[in-house]
């Protein structure tokens, strides 16, 4: 507890203290979905609404938030223009074209954004405005508001009249490790027990992760799930824990992202034990 | 040499356009994510612009990924973050140009004790301060390094550096950090007196 007072003895004790106190900085909990939603690639069940809260939050446009999720109908009037919002204007025109034909097609787990046709403009300044055939019915366009969405955001794929498709098996997008559901289960637990981690609270993250691994043998996350066991021994100052668990962690996953810093640690252990 | 420079973002433009192809994308945004966070950090980034600089990290590998090597991600990666990192860097640079100019109150505080993590919270923050007072060139390579583990050769080629410039910078940025962290140790020890 008292590392810094400790460091602060001589000069070298300090540099690596400062070194290693980045390797605890860690990403605010839920900002990972919060990208995924950003760059309409999928959103877990339960986060969709909170994403778009979120990013509306942080002066992201309505429609990007809204084209986030799935919603059909959004208007930007931001004057700030992110990617994001160019995107999430590119989702809600698209929807709009959608809307007009009358055909939409959900498929999947996540909201994607679609490649604009000709018949489907991209919009990129911040307001859109789409303006319907002189022929076209009145038909009334319905509002969608955030309470009314789906708990697992929905893709919407819209099929134009130039551009009519079958959605096939073949174009479901790549498997997750777990259904929708389950994967935002798994996000949530491990999310959770980071957050717990940057608390300082060693208890919880491993009850938390003792519930990750009982409910996710072989999964998408197992690998962050495990060097977050290593991370709580770490800040127990368990040594002997932190070797053992990091010598499993390499052996089962030598090339994951986490292994170099899991290498580090076990050299520490080594050091301190 | 891969090409890593990444390539400005057109208006409109969205995910399905890219041949990256989501599940890839998607399994770089759940490997990298900590990590390019942490380092875009590192790299000068200011805590409430990270988000929207990492959404430009992705947006570009969106585009570039399909055409580099799995094996030569990570570093492709953090190309991007560092171009990123270096349009986003905040601009008040409030403890730019030289250490010794830094207000006090950036290095003195009291020192908590009785919790963890808000101890490592107060050491980032001096690590914050110590990197902030380093030139861009020499703080790149060091928390490219030190910081995220990559070698000096992947460094190099990242950079676009020849290895012997990237070797000496980061000889350099060591000595610099030294001689920084000696004196927030000697300022902290006189309590945040002035010097």
């Amino acid at each position: 507890m008292n590392e810094l007072r400790d460091a602060l003895m001589n000069d070298a004790a300090l540099e690596s203290a400062l070194l290693r106190s980045a390797s605890t900085d860690t990403a605010p909990a839920g900002s990972r979905d919060e990208m995924l939603a950003r760059l309409g690639l999928g959103v877990v069940a339960g986060g969709a609404a909170a994403a778009a809260g979120a990013a509306v939050g942080k002066g992201t446009s309505v429609a990007s938030a809204a084209g986030a999720v799935g919603a059909k109908v959004a208007v930007a009037t931001t004057a700030v223009v992110t990617p994001l919002a160019k995107i999430g204007i590119v989702v809600s025109v698209v929807a709009l074209g959608a809307v007009g034909t009358a055909a939409v097609v959900a498929r999947s787990t996540a909201p994607r954004v679609i490649r604009p046709t000709a018949a489907q403009p991209v919009v990129s300044t911040a307001t859109a405005r789409v303006d319907l055939p002189a022929n076209a019915p009145p038909t009334p366009i319905p509002v969608v508001t955030v309470d009314d969405l789906p708990v697992a955001a929905r893709e919407l794929h819209p099929v134009s009249s130039v551009e009519a498709r079958v959605i096939t098996k073949a174009e479901e997008p790549a498997p997750n490790a777990a259904a929708p559901d389950s994967l935002g289960r798994e996000v949530a637990l491990v999310a959770s027990a980071r957050e717990s981690l940057a608390r300082g609270d060693t208890t919880q993250a491993r009850a938390v992760l003792a519930e990750y691994r009982a409910q996710f043998a072989d999964s998408a996350l197992t690998a962050e799930a495990a060097a977050l066991e290593v991370e709580a021994a770490r800040l127990d100052h368990d040594w002997a824990r932190v070797r053992s668990l990091g010598d499993a962690y390499l052996r089962r996953f030598p090339e994951t992202p986490h292994a170099a810093r899991v290498r580090r640690w076990i050299n520490e252990a080594h050091t301190n034990e | 040499m891969i090409a890593f420079a990444p390539t400005q973002i057109a208006p409109g433009t969205a995910v399905a356009d890219v041949p990256a192809g989501d599940a890839r994308l998607r399994q770089a945004v759940l490997d990298y994510h900590g990590i390019l966070w942490r380092a875009l950090r590192r790299l000068g980034v200011a805590e409430r612009d990270v988000d929207d600089a990492l959404q430009n990290v992705f947006l570009v590998a969106a585009r570039k990924l399909g055409g580099i090597p799995r094996e030569a991600e990570r570093p492709f990666l953090f190309a991007v973050a560092v171009r990123v990192a270096a349009n986003a860097r905040r601009g008040d640079r409030k403890y730019a140009a030289v250490f010794a100019d830094a207000p006090d109150a950036e290095v003195h505080s009291d020192i908590p004790t009785a919790d963890y993590a808000l101890e490592q919270l107060e050491m980032r923050r001096l690590l914050d301060v110590a990197l902030d007072a380093m030139p861009t060139e020499l703080r790149t390579v060091f928390v490219l390094v030190e910081l995220e583990e990559l070698t000096v050769a992947e460094v190099a080629e990242l950079l676009e550096l020849p290895p012997g410039t990237a070797a000496s910078r980061l000889r350099r940025a060591r000595e610099r950090f030294s001689e920084i962290v000696r004196r927030i140790r000697e300022r902290l020890a006189r309590g945040g007196e002035r010097s």
